[in-house]
């Protein structure tokens, strides 16, 4: 019995794995936890109906209150909501295939640091992780790659659009905040006031300050608190209150986040936590300005990222030197959507803190996902056509069926456990990766061939058994999968990101046709063979 | 009615097509036995001449292939469009290299410079073509792309040396081993050369698909120097053209194959790495059974002109 055959039980088994984990679902059902934030679901877990109604963009998007009811793949859960579900989900899918980003849409961008070694690198992967996953965009993957001496991180991400990542990326992320303040002079004397008072001389174009001469433009430090001088006459002075680092947290929730129409566009404010130390510089520099009429001090405090001023915020009097933990940041935009997107990006980047560097995008690829299932249709349609013009180029050459059969069979097969190896894996498939797949299944046709044209020949002179034909068919098998390893292999090295998904699947492919498909190929001729 | 019968049309000239390259088999096995002495020099020659050609290309141009935005740096836009007129694009971005890739879906690329702003660029394009969706876009720093070059003729040199590396063992034989890898020089060489020749750059998918085509090319030289080198009583003659029956089928199988792929999938990186293998297969049949036949036949017959028949 064939069945019985080691070779035709491993190909079996391999062919049924592949399809258990591929896991095809024809009819896809609710939407899947792809990041749960604090909700209490796993990732994974597939949503069916959330609050009594069927899972939806809309459902998953609504504001919720108190404790609702959520059904799912692992059974029936109560969750505490306030707003909407902090999660984010993806439709299901109808298999397991991890499809890549030129398919599915989305971006991949590499990155080159100003400055480049191994903990630098790290540390940039941390801090754009924190961000991205905080300002929501779907699962990103971030991998550090070398070419040659250099460093650089590749980041992709599923979803998302090319300005949304270059804003995000782009920044460093230096966070100020600073006060512009006057300080009267009279007789050439003013004062400083912070922990202590400290006198500062004013002359024509300096001023000297602890000991120290500083022109215009020139800065300097007191007790961490730093200055930079304006002009001295009228005595300008900006003191940098606090940076990314003061900010302990960033909160989210709707009390202290807000979007409020104004005049002329969309301003958004929310709340951040600050350091003693932040705090207590803002009491010592709010303490020299003073208050106006209408209820705020003369002095606003001005809000920069990377050098550039956001917003710039009246300080109430009633705050004058007090040590406030609780601040307020805020901004404006002309549109509503312009003013989340904007908040969302600085309270993200508040979050992750600064990058170590700056960073450049050297290389960047931003796919739609319309354009990406356009390409997806018209692959898959391209291999079927290919195995098709292969089906009858070999019917035509072997003119009977039960020749070509089995040759259709192994070669559907070896797909499917290709596939289910990069499931396995956790590869994603991607365009090269699809053409490496059709390659690989043409080189398992070639080998058929060659395998069945050794075993129908008549030779008289010298007798060779079937088995012996095929033993000798084999030596040409594996050297041209050892010839399309060794070629694929300086790929995997390199790491041209497209080029790896092709060099990986082809060499899978080759494997498993001479260690899988092949021997069971070679089992099914010498039972046909022999009947 | 009139779909119906282009359709069949369509498909007797797929069926004309097959049994063309099956008779090709039998006519090449003729012409080869008559004149396979002289056959061999062709090929040979066509590996000069490639050589050469990409060495005054590298002389000329400083680079032995036109490169790639992949590898030289650039922003390349695509959009997926139904009709399009490709000169009135050409005409909106007058500064863009455009163009239009069909298969089941049609897409545009536009290609950039670096410094060139890509959302002016996009907007240029909504005037001039209607579109579906967002376009796609893919911008490389030219530093990164001339990283890239230098790592793609690295890979080149890495595959071709690991793959003699692998023949040499399958064989454990000098001169036959040579003789392969003359074969697949051919191929390489003489496929960059058109390349070149038909003004197709560089680019990541072309250096995947010269990789590929040094791996898959040298499997019909491993078919007939097997043939030829362990055929027992056999004769030279009866060997070759059992290899070559079998070594058409294979190429014939794998042309069909890289025919739908450039033709139905539409996308570039398929349609470059398709494109580029059957060019190099196409090579690879005079280069196998011309050449790497030819020359084995000599060095057996030398090697066994004492032996007793």
């Amino acid at each position: 019995m064939i069945l019985k055959n080691p070779r035709i039980i491993i190909w079996i088994f391999f062919v049924a794995v592949a399809i258990l984990l591929i896991s095809p679902n024809p009819d896809p059902v609710g939407f899947v936890v792809s990041s749960p934030g604090d909700t209490g679901l796993t990732v994974g877990e597939v949503l069916y109906r959330v609050d009594g109604q069927e899972a939806s963009q809309v459902v998953l998007e609504k504001n919720y209150e108190g404790i609702i009811k959520v059904d799912t793949n692992k059974g029936v859960k109560f969750l505490r909501v306030n707003g909407t579900l902090d999660i984010i989900y993806e439709p299901a899918q109808s298999t397991n295939i991890k499809f890549g980003l030129d398919i599915k849409g989305g971006v991949r961008a590499v990155i080159e640091p100003n400055v480049s070694n191994n903990a630098t690198i790290d540390l940039i992967i941390d801090t754009l992780e924190d961000r991205i996953n905080f300002y929501g965009l779907r699962e990103s993957v971030f991998r550090p790659i070398y070419y040659g001496d250099k460093g650089f991180v590749e980041i992709s991400i599923a979803g998302g659009n090319e300005e949304e990542l270059r804003t995000l990326i782009e920044s460093q992320g230096n966070f100020e905040a600073k006060i512009p303040f006057v300080l009267p002079v009279s007789g050439g004397q003013t004062s400083l006031k912070l922990d202590r008072t400290y006198n500062v001389a004013v002359s024509n174009s300096s001023i000297i300050v602890n000991n120290e001469e500083i022109r215009t433009g020139g800065s300097f430090s007191i007790n961490n608190v730093g200055f930079t001088l304006n002009t001295v006459s009228p005595l300008n002075l900006t003191a940098r209150i606090f940076d990314g680092e003061d900010i302990i947290t960033v909160f989210l929730d709707p009390q202290r986040t807000r979007i409020e129409p104004t005049a002329d566009g969309f301003s958004w404010t929310f709340g951040v936590q600050l350091s003693g130390a932040g705090a207590q510089r803002f009491a010592w520099v709010t303490d020299n300005v003073n208050p106006r009429r209408d209820g705020y001090l003369e002095s606003p405090i001005e809000f920069y990222l990377d050098g550039e001023l956001i917003d710039s915020l009246n300080i109430a009097t009633s705050l004058k030197g007090r040590s406030e933990t609780e601040i307020v940041i805020s901004g404006g935009s002309a549109t509503l959507e312009e003013a989340k997107q904007e908040m969302a990006r600085l309270q993200s980047i508040l979050r992750s803190g600064a990058l170590p560097t700056t960073v450049e995008i050297v290389q960047l690829d931003a796919i739609s996902p319309s354009l990406g299932a356009g390409f997806l249709k018209s692959a898959v349609l391209a291999a079927a056509a290919a195995l098709l013009g292969v089906i009858v180029l070999v019917s035509l050459r072997y003119r009977r069926p039960k020749l070509v059969l089995p040759m259709v069979l192994i070669s559907v097969t070896e797909i499917l456990i290709v596939v289910g190896l990069s499931v396995l894996l956790g590869w994603t498939i991607d365009l090269a990766a699809i053409a490496g797949l059709i390659a690989s299944v043409g080189t398992g046709i070639s080998d058929q061939i060659i395998i069945l044209d050794r075993t129908l020949r008549r030779e008289d002179d010298y007798a060779e058994t079937t088995k012996e034909k095929i033993k000798k068919a084999f030596f040409v098998v594996f050297g041209t999968a050892g010839t399309v390893i060794a070629a694929m292999l300086p790929l995997l090295f390199t790491g041209f990101g497209i080029l790896r998904g092709f060099a990986l699947i082809t060499i899978i492919g080759v494997l498993v046709g001479i260690l899988i498909t092949r021997p069971a190929y070679g089992v099914i001729l010498e039972r046909m063979k022999k009947d | 009615m009139e779909v119906r019968k282009a359709f069949v049309m369509h498909f007797l000239g797929f069926f004309k097509f097959f049994s063309c390259l099956l008779s090709v088999a039998m006519i090449l096995d003729r012409i080869i036995e008559k004149y396979w002495k002289f056959l061999m020099w062709i090929t040979i020659a066509f590996l000069v001449l490639s050589a050469a050609f990409l060495v005054y290309n590298a002389a000329a141009t400083g680079s032995f292939m036109k490169r790639d935005i992949d590898l030289a740096g650039g922003k390349v836009i695509t959009v997926e469009v139904s009709e399009t007129d490709v000169q009135a694009v050409k005409e909106a971005v007058p500064y863009a290299n455009v163009r239009l890739v069909s298969g089941a879906t049609k897409t545009l690329l536009v290609e950039v410079p670096f410094e060139a702003d890509e959302d002016e660029t996009i907007q240029r394009l909504r005037n001039a073509v209607s579109f579906s969706g967002e376009p796609g876009i893919r911008v490389v720093g030219p530093a990164l792309g001339s990283l890239f070059f230098q790592q793609a003729q690295f890979a080149l040199v890495a595959a071709f040396v690991l793959m003699a590396i692998t023949v040499f063992l399958l064989f454990r034989s000098f001169a036959p081993s040579l003789i392969v890898l003359l074969a697949a020089l051919t191929d390489i060489i003489g496929t960059m050369g058109v390349l070149v020749l038909l003004d197709v750059p560089l680019s990541l998918p072309v250096i995947g698909a010269l990789l590929a085509l040094i791996g898959y090319s040298v499997g019909t030289d491993i078919l007939l120097t097997s043939e030829l080198t362990k055929s027992g009583r056999q004769s030279h003659k009866d060997s070759v053209a059992k290899a070559a029956k079998t070594g058409i089928t294979l190429t014939a199988a794998a042309l069909i194959a890289l025919l739908s792929m450039f033709f139905i999938s539409g996308s570039t990186v398929i349609q470059q790495i398709a494109f580029v293998m059957l060019i190099g297969l196409v090579i690879d049949l005079p280069a196998t059974w011309f050449t790497n036949a030819g020359i084995l036949r000599v060095w057996l017959e030398r090697e066994h002109k004492g032996d007793p028949a």
